[in-house]
């Protein structure tokens, strides 16, 4: 995903990068950070606030530069698509830096070391390094830097997650004889929840992380690192580390074991489910008509907009509903030079590509009413836009009632995708929980369950409002 | 003067040619019945007097304005010839009333108590005033037919045009249909009929065409179309006719 994501932006010349350069002085003005909550110690979300060294070091820079900070929480493929685009200024979400990564990004100093590591079951007493692992499956985080890791044992196949936690899930269930990822988050899982796992042998190498931004951001390179420096010198920054990484934090890691806090729980994925629904009636709202609008345009006589009402349904049929998003996001902003806020680019994807559904099903439930409708209203002298919407329409709409609740239903569950540009919709919240809980298998049932919730009042709705109409047919 | 008239009409599909050169007078107050064996051109014909189809040749003149191939004039021509289908074609998400007031309302702009009260005169002239509030599919087929009678009746034609308005119904029903359209034939309304019914045209019809191959064959009363053809097409399909 992410590679296509690249491919977009290169192919538009992101290696201009149009987003403006920042100039050196930051004071008073904010300071924008990208981050993926779903990796603890580093990022994570606590009751709807983020938390986590990345984010209290982003603080503490901002603080030195005199500038605002704000966040933004996406998911890791989204976050330097969206960096490219301007949408912030920095990434700081425990950014390995890479010779790959630094040919397209710039980088500050690193800031904290750490190394991939393996993690097995308990049980597993055969495995006692990645060695171990050659000829077997091993489990990793879509896009990090275990893949350069594994890309010396070609012997060992590859399975990537879309987040670690995953993984480790997977793991557990026995599907996996090993997790390769970075050592810190993945001692925090295992103290935090997945037990029945450990890790075996030493750190595999010795990784920097690194606050990443535009390369041609010279001036906010030069800050940061000047910040960075500061914080050193004045002690702040190793009392950070003592937070996160010390003595204590390693004594602390009990309050997971206690169990699922499931009222924090239910309330997250409530506020997620809020969310969810307000891109599917919002883009519902707005793309009935649309869609209806454009089934109509394909009957028109007029050639050249019906094809074009045609080119526009086959556009956003055939092409995933994932690449229209960042499409509208990413790469709008760099073609026209309009900035949408996510919500709005969310809302639009969601309306243009189910309208482009919502079309063929108007256009098959006109072309389901009998044609001589069309010729009795005519003979009467009703006019051609009386007649559609007086005889046709009415029983068009009857007929396609069960297939627009089935896209209803579709659109409500896509809405999904939109985590990639950090909306923090069900999915997402769920993502987030099952990092931070480090328990997969208690928060997906919740979230399916909530998504349940949603979707089958509209089911009802649906088949109430068909009973009614048919009575009279 | 004439309230229909049919000069040298060629209609063709494609490379189809249905209608071969048409020629008909209606005077005002006729019942015209065509007959002839299916695919001859006689629904061809009607849908060209009530504006469904534009001719390919020749000219269509219905009181006094020649049918133009554009939807304003052809809105108008819809307004003077009221059209009765094979197969009803009631708009089947509105009820009885509702389908007959619906064009008064929207085309003619009546006002919704004006629409209704006409709308029931209708409905009442068919025989129906009590199953105003009747959705189609709540109506028997002779029934949904008397409805679309009165739909037409509403707009007030000048020319009521039935295409094969019974062969879609049960034997039974029949009767109802055409009892509603004898009263209409009586009150002088200005008709054309395609049927099959030959004891219809035989009681109403002042004149019978018998057409073939698209051209009208034979046309006189019904006394001697009927009765005494003279052509040998004319004569076959009689006889098919009343083997059946």
């Amino acid at each position: 995903m992410l590679v296509l994501a690249w491919g977009l932006l290169a192919s538009l010349g992101c290696g201009r990068s149009e987003a403006p350069a920042s100039r050196g002085d930051w004071k008073g003005r904010t300071l924008r950070i990208g981050t993926d909550a779903t990796y603890p110690p580093f990022e994570s979300m606590q009751d709807g606030e983020l938390v986590g060294f990345d984010v209290d070091l982003g603080r503490l820079i901002a603080e030195e530069l005199g500038a605002r900070v704000e966040w933004t929480n996406t998911s890791f493929d989204g976050v330097f698509p969206a960096l490219m685009a301007g949408k912030f200024d920095l990434v700081m979400s425990a950014v390995t830096v890479t010779p790959e990564r630094q040919q397209r990004l710039g980088f500050s100093a690193p800031y904290y070391t750490a190394g991939q590591l393996v993690v097995v079951r308990a049980d597993e007493t055969a495995v006692t390094g990645i060695e171990g692992l050659r000829g077997k499956v091993a489990g990793i985080q879509l896009n990090t830097s275990a893949t350069l890791v594994l890309e010396k044992f070609p012997d060992i196949q590859v399975r990537q997650y879309p987040s670690i936690d995953l993984a480790l899930q997977d793991l557990r269930n026995g599907n996996l004889a090993g997790v390769v990822g970075d050592g810190p988050t993945l001692r925090y899982f295992l103290a935090h929840g997945f037990q029945g796992l450990r890790a075996v042998g030493d750190l595999l190498t010795e990784e920097h992380y690194g606050i990443a931004m535009r390369p041609d951001d010279v001036e906010l390179r030069a800050a940061v690192n000047g910040a960075l420096q500061r914080l050193r010198d004045s002690g702040r920054f190793a009392a950070l580390e003592e937070k996160y990484f010390g003595e204590a934090a390693r004594k602390a890691p009990v309050e997971a074991a206690r169990g699922v806090p499931w009222t924090r729980v239910a309330k997250r994925l409530a506020e997620g489910l809020g969310l969810t629904l307000g891109l599917t009636v919002l883009a519902l709202l707005a793309g009935l008509p649309l869609g209806l609008v454009v089934a109509l345009g394909r009957r028109v006589r007029f050639k050249p907009l019906s094809w074009l009402c045609a080119a526009y349904v086959e556009g956003l049929r055939g092409t995933p509903l994932l690449v229209q998003i960042i499409f509208i996001y990413y790469a709008l902003p760099q073609l026209l030079g309009v900035d949408l806020a996510p919500m709005l680019a969310a809302v639009l994807a969601l309306t243009l590509n189910s309208a482009a559904y919502v079309a063929e099903i108007f256009r098959a439930g006109i072309g389901s009413v009998d044609p001589g409708q069309e010729e009795a209203a005519r003979a009467l002298g009703l006019s051609h836009a009386q007649t559609l919407r007086y005889v046709i329409l009415p029983q068009a709409v009857r007929n396609v009632l069960p297939p627009l609740t089935n896209e209803g239903i579709a659109l409500l569950k896509d809405s999904s995708l939109v985590s990639i540009i950090g909306m923090a919709e069900l999915t997402r919240a769920g993502q987030e929980l099952a990092s931070q809980l480090a328990a997969p298998l208690a928060v997906w049932p919740m979230v399916a369950l909530f998504y349940l919730l949603a979707t089958l009042p509209l089911t009802r709705l649906a088949s109430a409002l068909e009973k009614r109409l048919h009575r009279q047919a | 003067m004439a309230l229909v008239e049919v000069r040298n009409l060629h209609k063709r599909f494609g490379a189809l040619e249905v209608l071969r050169g048409v020629d008909l007078t209606v005077e005002p107050g006729e019942v015209v019945v065509f007959v002839g064996p299916s695919g001859c051109g006689k629904s061809t014909l009607l849908r060209c007097l009530c504006g469904l189809e534009v001719p390919s040749e020749g000219e269509v003149v219905v009181g006094g304005q020649p049918v133009r191939d554009d939807p304003k004039s052809l809105q108008v021509l819809h307004r003077r010839v009221g059209m009765v289908f094979q197969r009803f074609h009631l708009f089947p998400h509105l009820s009885a009333l509702d389908n007959v007031t619906l064009a008064p309302r929207k085309v003619l702009g009546l006002s919704d108590a004006e629409a209704e009260a006409l709308g029931q005169r209708m409905l009442s002239m068919v025989h129906l005033g009590e199953r105003a509030q009747a959705y189609p599919s709540q109506l028997s087929g002779g029934q949904q037919q008397r409805v679309a009678i009165a739909r037409a009746l509403a707009m007030k034609p000048e020319l009521m045009l039935f295409d094969e308005p019974t062969s879609a119904l049960d034997p039974e029903l029949v009767g109802e249909v055409l009892e509603v359209m004898r009263e209409l034939a009586r009150e002088g309304m200005t008709m054309c009929v395609v049927t099959h019914e030959m004891g219809f045209a035989a009681d109403v019809a002042h004149r019978v065409l018998f057409m073939d191959g698209g051209r009208v064959v034979e046309q006189g009363s019904p006394q001697q179309v009927l009765r005494d053809p003279q052509q040998p097409r004319t004569r076959e399909f009689l006889a098919r006719l009343l083997q059946r």
